[in-house]
């Protein structure tokens, strides 16, 4: 097991690192799309900026996959980057294309990695957990702090999301920016906002319910960072407020929640089969 | 044995049923890219490798009672070729430094793979495995 492990740990690193790199000293030409909407998805994250960011990942996730520093966070910050690039190269480019091959490959790699760790994963799945101050607190005022901040981002995110996808009660935000109008539409024509609320979805209710909740902090947190993004390009302030907000509120929960990530913050992990 | 130690981090020795395993892995890694995907930026992934064989090789020589450092041409031989390949890409010494290239990278594995291990601890540290 352990050599199937060490060969698809190989295979992502010497990925990515090139991968990576490309972006900011040009190795090899960059794939810009052949389809109209990979394009218009492309040229958004490009324009807005975004990419860097994405290849940003990239490349310190390749790092330390290959030099075994921090896998399980390297591997866990890049899923989403995997998803993307998944879902750019297969439903965007063509199911048939030879680019969906290398995306089905990428995500695949990191599904197949973050199960070799999931010793590393596995308290973030507690079915019920404790945010770390309600467990020494004799005081019940940061137990219900942390309750309201739970329940306040977990309806945040379900009533996003249903107002998406089930009963519109506010306007889904355009963009008052060129590059902000230009990233949404893109994100909307090519559907990745609707995959992007769904997680929100999702998320929202695992984190109200009280269930999951420190994988599901871990599964919005993306989503929460680009939203913030976004609202630095838009350059409006209830979009600022919002988008900062949730990284803010999202990253609050999360560090309440810290015991149950040690195992991803583990500097060197080891994975199954090793010694 | 795991694979911080194997590939990662060169001080310390890996006995040579490890190393087998180890190199099998790595190679197949490699054929995989040499094989099955093919442009420019295979290439580059294909360098990136350059890292974990010399870091198993070192630790084998280590184990052998040598100093690593003969793998400085190996290295220096590849990282040649790559360059040639990648940026004069019409080279007349392209073929010449790939033939050594790869004439000197098998011997140290054959080496690697042939080489007995020191018994007692030696300036590497103790025997593994």
């Amino acid at each position: 097991m352990k050599y199937a492990v060490w060969f698809v740990r190989l295979l992502f690193a010497a990925w990515m690192i090139p991968a990576g790199i490309n972006h900011f000293v040009t190795l090899f030409p960059q794939p810009l799309g052949t389809q109209p909407l990979s394009r218009e998805l492309f040229l958004a994250l490009f324009d807005s900026h975004l990419f860097d960011l994405v290849k940003g990942v990239e490349l310190v996730a390749g790092l330390g996959v290959l030099f075994g520093f921090y896998v399980p966070l390297s591997l866990a910050i890049c899923m989403p980057v995997s998803f993307c690039v998944w879902y750019w190269d297969t439903p965007l480019e063509g199911w048939g294309s030879g680019a969906s091959i290398f995306g089905t490959a990428v995500v695949v790699c990191n599904v197949l990695l973050c199960l070799a760790y999931f010793r590393s994963y596995s308290p973030m799945f507690a079915w019920r957990s404790m945010p770390r101050t309600s467990r020494t607190a004799a005081s019940p005022a940061p137990k219900q702090l942390i309750l309201a901040g739970r329940l306040i981002f977990g309806v945040w995110m379900l009533v996003n999301g249903i107002n998406y996808f089930f009963v519109p009660m506010y306007p889904m935000p355009a963009g008052h920016e060129p590059l902000a109008v230009q990233l949404m539409t893109a994100l909307m024509n090519s559907r990745l906002l609707d995959v992007a609320v769904a997680i929100q979805l999702v998320g929202g209710v695992l984190i109200l319910i009280g269930v999951f909740v420190p994988a599901a902090l871990c599964m919005v947190m993306p989503i929460s960072v680009c939203a913030a993004f976004w609202a630095l390009l838009d350059h409006q302030p209830l979009s600022l407020v919002l988008g900062f907000g949730a990284v803010a509120l999202n990253g609050l929960l999360m560090l309440v929640y810290l015991d149950y990530y040690k195992g991803v913050l583990q500097r060197h992990a080891l994975a199954v089969g090793e010694a | 044995m795991n694979f911080d130690t194997l590939f990662v981090s060169p001080a310390g020795r890996t006995a040579r049923a490890e190393f087998v395993g180890a190199l099998v892995t790595l190679l197949a890694a490699f054929a995989f890219y040499y094989f099955l995907v093919p442009g420019r930026n295979s290439q580059w992934v294909q360098l990136v490798f350059l890292f974990p064989a010399v870091v198993l090789l070192a630790r084998r020589l280590h184990d052998m009672g040598r100093t690593a450092w003969p793998l400085v041409v190996p290295a220096a031989l590849i990282v040649a070729m790559a360059w040639l390949y990648l940026y004069v890409p019409g080279a007349e010494m392209k073929g010449m430094v790939r033939l050594a290239a790869i004439a000197v990278s098998a011997a140290f594995i054959v080496w690697g793979l042939i080489g007995k291990s020191q018994a007692e601890a030696n300036r590497f540290g103790t025997r593994v495995g």
